[in-house]
């Protein structure tokens, strides 16, 4: 019988386990991107292709984790893996604003093209779910709980901007207008947003509250994917430490932690 | 049309060379009391039945950018000017025109109005100026494609001749004793844009343009040049740092920043007073909006009036072609601002206060339409732009005119009273027409009837003040800041002969008392810097108030 390793928060991003099929992903990714280059495609392009190159590697990680520790663990890894990236993507788009002062329309991130509303749309609606089926099958620490409700007010500010887009959308077809984007506009929170810009809060304190009805639509942004990253991490290390002190105090292996395999 | 010649380029080569950093024989300001004599007429009787509303007329000048919506200049309009040009002390308007002529309503009281046909075209801004202080006011208007001009009426015709010793095609203009030399001085600045589209790159072989400052004396205007580029459409003397001179504030278009000098005995010296300005300036007004005693600077931009789908589709195919790339620390932002001293800097309160979005916005101004005694803010907006609006009907972005109303200067709330037409409103501006005791609204559009609005308000407290300096050529003494005190409100109000967009004003000041029966006290200080003060005065009555000379 073996016992694994338990499932830590390293787990997530330990990838020594991949580290040939990462090396070589990458490598095949930088030549594209440099190939890429020299077409003079977008940076964003070229980012892309070298990230890519780390999917495979992580596929292959998954695969794995996926076989040790089941499908509950797996979703978890995948989530919190994804949401920092693009918990990431939301920094980068930070500091390319604030640090180093682009404008605006172009302080989209690392994938400049994702940065679209209908992917800020199902990309939430992703995270709800796939959030909603972890704590079903048991994260259900205070930070859990606290990052579940953070994730439907995040995702009912994208779905309120999604209808904008489409209304937005369908005004403009009816002007006759149909090369033009209605990506952008401010949602619920933030500067222009629907609280700051209401008849029903006009002239009240709520339509001026610093921050909720003041930052710009990338600041807001940035401000609810920190939060959920924040609040997923600290989840998931709860969880985590909570499940392997458990595994550790009783030493029949009963947990999901613990696989019982017969010794060839 | 008058031809832009050799004279002008040797003429703009001579500016350049008496170019900033010249000094100004500003003499310094003095805060000793000056006496005083005042005359007072009671308020005419206000029409019944009264009310909270505004009833409109349409007048018979049309204001035609010929087909306007074709050339997006020339829908940028033509101004107004208010004031008294025949010596009936009742105010006069002059109303700009495009493609057809300026008409000057001489009002012959009681809302009655004689129209003079002009010959003039092609008209920018105009001011009613008493320009060399003999009590005879004159008309003076910027024009698109040649030097401005001085008229004056007489027996119902108005002639003009070209200004004398300025040889450029301006837009913007504002007027100020500058130079505290006890004359009004003339601030022009250019519109690049539209110039460059009529000349072409001789334009720039002429000179080129940019913001002038021509000082009179003896009749003759010498003229420095304070920068080189200009896309000014509005010109404001605040001061900004406080040293009781006014300086200089020119708001530009195009994503051009605006331009500011403060004007020192050592001469004009650029500055950037404020950390967040407005980005495509189309209008200016300088107004204590707060009643705190110290004077703030209102710009308008083009920032829809609301958030809705609606609303954003119209605007969004015209924005995406005017929006520039602006970093995080560009100090511009395309929504109004509301510049407010706070003792050491200027902030932008306009967001915080909900003024900073108002429509494609022109002409904006504070004054009290209700006389309660804070001061109102009406703007004009919309766009008319075959090209840029190609998706709208006509082409055009019909907006509602926006008047915000307030008894607190903390929140303001959106009225209608009949002035929120949705015509492509250009130049605006305020004055009590019929001598009532409140402000009625002078609006003058593109592509539209001159329009009086009447202000139906039932008597409420007010008092009207007209200054007079008989002892300097500012008869008008334009640049002076009066503050009335009233239990324990003060109101401040500084004559200016235009503010707004290319909208002059009358030099008669207007304050509403709310329910105060009179004042306490006026403070007066004079463009030279002398104080005047006169204690307990009744309301509902206008005051002509006139300087004595020092003995």
């Amino acid at each position: 019988m073996t016992t694994i390793p338990p499932f830590r928060m390293r787990t997530i991003i330990d990838l020594r386990d991949v580290s040939t099929t990462l090396t070589v992903g990458v490598l095949i990714g930088c030549v594209v991107a440099v190939y890429a280059a020299t077409l003079k495609m977008p940076l964003w392009i070229q980012a892309a292709c070298v990230i890519a190159g780390v999917i495979p590697a992580y596929s292959v990680h998954a695969l794995r984790i996926f076989r040790l520790y089941g499908w509950w663990f797996t979703l978890l890894m995948l989530l919190v893996a994804a949401q920092g990236f693009h918990g990431v993507e939301h920094l980068v788009q930070w500091v390319q604003y604030h640090v180093l002062r682009w404008p605006f329309f172009k302080a989209s991130g690392i994938i400049s093209a994702a940065n679209a509303e209908w992917v800020h749309f199902g990309w939430n609606w992703m995270v709800l779910i796939i959030m909603s089926i972890l704590v079903k099958g048991g994260l259900r620490n205070r930070y859990a709980w606290l990052m579940l409700l953070w994730t439907v007010a995040h995702t009912a500010e994208h779905t309120f901007l999604m209808m904008r887009y489409l209304q937005a959308l369908s005004a403009l077809a009816s002007l006759g207008v149909q090369n033009v984007s209605a990506q952008g506009l401010p949602g619920f929170f933030g500067r222009d947003g629907w609280l700051a810009t209401s008849d029903v809060t006009r002239s009240s304190f709520v339509c001026r509250v610093p921050g909720f009805t003041t930052a710009v639509r990338l600041d807001v942004h940035f401000w609810w994917n920190a939060g959920e990253t924040t609040l997923l991490t600290l989840a998931t290390a709860m969880e985590l430490r909570v499940r392997n002190a458990s595994l550790k105090r009783h030493a029949v292996p009963h947990s999901p932690l613990t696989v019982v395999t017969e010794q060839v | 049309m008058h031809t832009l010649s050799l004279r002008s380029l040797i003429l703009g080569a001579l500016l350049m060379l008496t170019a900033c950093g010249s000094a100004l024989h500003i003499p310094t300001a003095t805060a000793i009391q000056t006496a005083i004599s005042s005359s007072s007429i009671p308020f005419a009787v206000p029409q019944q039945p009264c009310g909270p509303r505004f009833t409109r007329t349409d007048l018979a000048h049309y204001t035609s950018g010929g087909n306007a919506g074709s050339a997006l200049y020339a829908s940028n309009g033509s101004g107004l000017a208010i004031g008294d040009l025949t010596g009936d002390g009742r105010p006069d308007i002059a109303f700009g025109n495009i493609v057809g002529t300026v008409t000057i309503y001489i009002n012959d009281g009681d809302f009655v109005f004689h129209p003079v046909q002009t010959t003039l075209t092609d008209v920018r801004s105009l001011a009613v100026v008493d320009i060399s202080g003999d009590g005879q006011r004159e008309l003076v208007a910027t024009r698109r494609f040649a030097p401005p001009i001085i008229g004056t009426i007489k027996n119902n015709v108005f002639s003009y001749t070209v200004f004398p010793d300025v040889f450029t095609a301006f837009y913007a203009m504002g007027w100020q004793d500058v130079n505290r030399d006890g004359q009004l001085d003339a601030v022009f600045g250019t519109y690049d844009n539209e110039q460059l589209q009529h000349q072409g790159i001789i334009f720039q072989t002429r000179g080129g343009g940019g913001v002038f400052v021509y000082t009179q004396n003896a009749g003759h205007y010498i003229g420095q040049r304070l920068n080189a580029t200009a896309q000014a459409l509005a010109i404001v003397f605040p001061d900004l740092n406080h040293d009781g001179q006014p300086d200089i504030l020119v708001g530009n278009d195009f994503n051009e920043p605006d331009a500011a000098w403060t004007v020192t005995p050592a001469g004009y010296t650029p500055v950037t007073p404020f950390s967040q300005t407005t980005e495509n300036t189309m209008s200016l007004d300088v107004a204590d909006y707060d009643n705190n005693g110290t004077l703030d600077i209102y710009a308008t931009d083009m920032k829809p009036y609301d958030q809705s789908v609606t609303t954003m589709a119209r605007w969004l195919p015209a924005m995406l072609k005017l929006t520039r790339p602006l970093s995080a620390d560009d100090p511009q932002y395309t929504e109004n601002t509301l510049q407010s001293w706070d003792g050491s800097a200027w902030h932008n309160t306009a967001y915080d206060l909900q003024l900073d979005a108002t429509g494609w916005s022109w002409s904006a101004k504070f004054a009290d339409l209700d006389n309660n005694g804070w001061q109102d803010l009406y703007v004009v907006n919309g766009m008319k732009a075959n090209d840029l609006l190609s998706y709208l009907p006509l082409g055009e972005l019909k907006e509602k005119d926006m008047l915000f109303m307030t008894d607190n200067a903390t929140s303001y709330t959106i009225a209608n009273r009949g002035l929120s037409d949705t015509g492509s409103g250009r130049a605006a501006s305020m004055v009590d027409l019929d001598g009532d005791g409140d402000l009625d609204v002078v609006v003058n559009p593109i592509d539209g009837y001159a329009q009086i609005y009447r202000n139906e308000l039932c008597p409420t407290p007010s008092i009207e003040i007209v200054l007079i300096d008989p002892t300097t050529a500012n008869r008008d003494a334009v640049g002076s800041v009066l503050t009335i005190h009233t239990g324990s409100q003060q109101q401040t109000r500084t004559i200016q002969v235009g503010s707004g967009y290319l909208s002059g004003q009358s030099t008669s000041v207007h304050f509403g008392l709310g329910t105060s029966s009179g004042i306490d006290s006026l403070d007066i200080i004079w463009p030279d810097g002398a104080h005047s003060e006169l204690r307990a005065i009744l309301a509902n009555r206008i005051y002509t108030i006139t300087r004595k000379a020092t003995q």
